[in-house]
């Protein structure tokens, strides 16, 4: 009853042509294989976007693995309404920002030294030159950013994603990118 | 359109975030205007560095999910068969056997006629004391059946 129901939504609302639409109608009823195919797809997309994020390569693995298993046990509340890849950024841009959260709480609790200092965070030094760029940005113009450079999403997605008006994203990737340049330009990175 | 306007619109430009007529008079600033120009390249420069910045998910981190979903998925079966219906059926049954054990003298009424032939029909039109309260109790434990099987639809 379930897999006709959704099966029904995408053919009212035009998507049944597309593979991906079917394949998550048929991980919605609990197919590993079709869900694992899911994950193939978009795997890379969101660990480059939690990295654009949350700035580690180490965390942004974690946050992946967070996304895909919280889009699994959620998978029955994606109604199609946006595109499955746009609903599974909007997961990853939550999951980011709460690691950032728990790290920034976790430095706060650092610096009243009520943790080891062996648990102090290694300079991320491996990084590489855009990685250093983003790590000067805000957290709101980065994760803009992030989204822009994803190539998939509009204005209208991004600001659905980030549950902001168009305006405001509009100007969050402006100043970013413009931030982006000038600092690239002083630096010399090219 | 002067350089101060073109460079607001620059981002936008290079975003494809312009409407037309908008984004043909900044080409039309950019076809003669170098120092624009040289923005624009710079611009999409860093745009390509970032975009070409890319790691690839290795193989581990596909079956690490895998195999995390696979876990969340016998949870979840656990969570119904086990912690769900448990509950609900023993709630259910707790809910029935007081509403049994309250109506206990109306029903050894009832069955009073099989065991001494010279029962009083007459007692069964009585009215039956609490009986509000019996088809409350026995209203309750319906009801969580139904929240159980809502429970179990829902975690399906």
């Amino acid at each position: 009853m379930t897999q006709s129901l959704s099966l029904y939504s995408l053919l009212r609302r035009g998507n049944i042509g597309s593979p991906e639409a079917l394949l998550v109608a048929r991980a919605k009823t609990g197919d590993q294989p079709a869900f694992e195919e899911l994950v193939h797809r978009h795997k890379d997309a969101v660990l480059n976007l939690a990295r654009r994020i949350v700035l580690d390569a180490d965390a942004a693995q974690d946050v992946t693995q967070e996304v895909f298993i919280n889009a699994f046990c959620r998978l029955r509340q994606f109604r199609g309404e946006a595109a499955f890849s746009t609903w599974l950024y909007s997961i990853t841009v939550n999951q980011a920002r709460a690691w950032l959260r728990g790290e920034r709480r976790r430095l706060a609790r650092l610096e009243k030294g009520r943790e080891s200092a062996l648990t102090i965070p290694r300079p991320c030094e491996d990084d590489g030159p855009v990685m250093a760029l983003l790590r000067e940005l805000p957290e709101k113009q980065r994760v803009a950013i992030a989204l822009f450079h994803l190539r998939e999403l509009s204005l209208a997605d991004i600001s659905r994603v980030m549950g902001a008006p168009q305006g405001t994203v509009k100007a969050w990737l402006s100043r970013g990118r413009e931030r982006l340049r000038a600092l690239a330009a002083e630096r010399g990175v090219r | 359109m002067n350089c101060g306007q073109a460079k607001k619109l620059l981002h936008d430009f290079s975003a494809d975030f312009l409407a037309e007529k908008r984004a043909l008079q900044v080409e039309a600033h950019l076809a003669g205007c170098n120092p624009c120009r040289e923005r624009l390249r710079e611009l999409c420069a860093v745009d390509e560095l970032v975009a070409a910045d890319r790691l690839a998910a290795d193989r581990r981190l596909v079956a690490e999910i895998m195999l995390q979903t696979q876990q969340a998925q016998i949870w979840r079966y656990y969570f119904r068969h086990v912690l769900i219906k448990t509950a609900g059926h023993l709630l259910a049954a707790g809910t029935a056997t007081a509403a049994l054990l309250y109506a206990r003298p109306w029903l050894a009424g009832l069955l009073h006629p099989v065991t001494t032939p010279e029962f009083n029909w007459g007692q069964l039109t009585q009215p039956l004391p609490g009986a509000f309260l019996i088809a409350a109790l026995a209203v309750l434990a319906v009801l969580i059946l139904h929240v159980m099987n809502w429970l179990l639809k829902r975690t399906a």
